[in-house]
């Protein structure tokens, strides 16, 4: 059975259409939770808008997605995943 | 079943984390022993989401950390271990070096100063003659400019009350933030601090928080 979720960090309507002072916090969050604090493995394993299973092995940092989405399409992150069985 | 980490405290201060605050899931969070470190951890059967929801869990386990009065040290989102003994091993290998911050930071928080850019498309339409409020002229100021932002000292104008400051811009031109480590018991005073400075009249303050600029030393 599948369940509701909220939006996916990174899909169109998760933050573009929130209101202005509401983004600027969002916007915070996502980036300090997403993109700071202490880096204790290498190996972090999340799900993609609760489907699928990937594992990132980031070795040093898992960024926010805009920041990974922009790094992968400039080829500037070498980021290796797979689907999980 | 793996043990999810949100965040480090210093063993002494372990007896404050309540066993009531929950994380991803609504799971128990609860301390693990970690060779002078205590690790927030909750079992999760499932791997964390890059949702809102995962996202504002962790961060509020956090904060009901804060809140109850330890200082923690803020683990990024989505560090899953496949036990507590796993746990155990790998913040042995980083834990001196959390340590040593969790002692220099110990009875302090993070607090988070946001400014919103200011859109280019507002910007144009503002006359030039047009007499602006403090905060609003400010924030015309800080458009692009990192380096101005420096320059403008927020830290040496709350004085003591900020013990150090780091500041970044959001993505996508959105913002930006001064985070300020500041001692707990200093917050009322930092909150006057900026409520004081005209320039500051539109800023919105987050925190307390665990510690998420200020958990690695500064480069």
């Amino acid at each position: 059975m599948r369940r509701s979720r909220s939006p996916a960090i990174g899909e169109p309507d998760s933050l573009e259409e929130i209101y202005e002072p509401e983004q600027l916090v969002l916007s915070d969050l996502l980036n300090r939770v997403l993109d700071k604090g202490v880096v204790i493995s290498s190996h972090i394993t999340i799900s993609i808008a609760d489907v699928d299973l990937i594992q990132l092995d980031l070795r040093l940092l898992i960024s926010s997605v805009e920041t990974l989405a922009g790094r992968t399409k400039r080829g500037q992150l070498p980021v290796r995943s797979r689907s999980r069985p | 079943m793996a043990s999810y980490l949100y965040g480090l405290v210093l063993d002494h201060n372990a007896h404050l984390v309540p066993a009531h605050i929950t994380g991803l899931g609504s799971t128990v969070l609860r301390v693990v022993e970690c060779k002078g470190l205590g690790a927030l951890v909750s079992t999760l059967e499932r791997a964390p989401a890059r949702n809102l929801d995962d996202v504002r869990a962790h961060d509020h386990a956090l904060q009901s950390v804060v809140h109850h009065g330890a200082t923690a040290a803020a683990v990024r989102f989505g560090q899953t271990f496949a036990s507590d003994d796993d746990v155990r091993t790998h913040v042995a290998e980083r834990g001196e070096r959390i340590a040593r911050v969790l002692q220099d930071c110990d009875g302090c928080v993070e607090m988070r100063l946001l400014l919103a850019h200011v859109p280019n498309e507002h910007q144009a339409k503002l006359a030039p003659d047009r007499e602006l409020g403090p905060g609003r002229a400010y924030l015309e100021g800080l458009r692009g400019s990192t380096e101005r932002l420096k320059s403008l000292g927020l830290h040496e104008a709350f004085g003591s009350v900020v013990r150090a400051e780091r500041l970044e811009e959001l993505p996508k031109n959105r913002g930006v933030v001064f985070s300020h480590l500041i001692r707990r018991t200093d917050e009322v005073e930092y909150r006057e601090a900026v409520s004081s400075f005209p320039a500051l009249a539109e800023a919105r303050i987050v925190g307390p928080l665990a510690l998420y600029s200020f958990a690695e030393p500064a480069e």
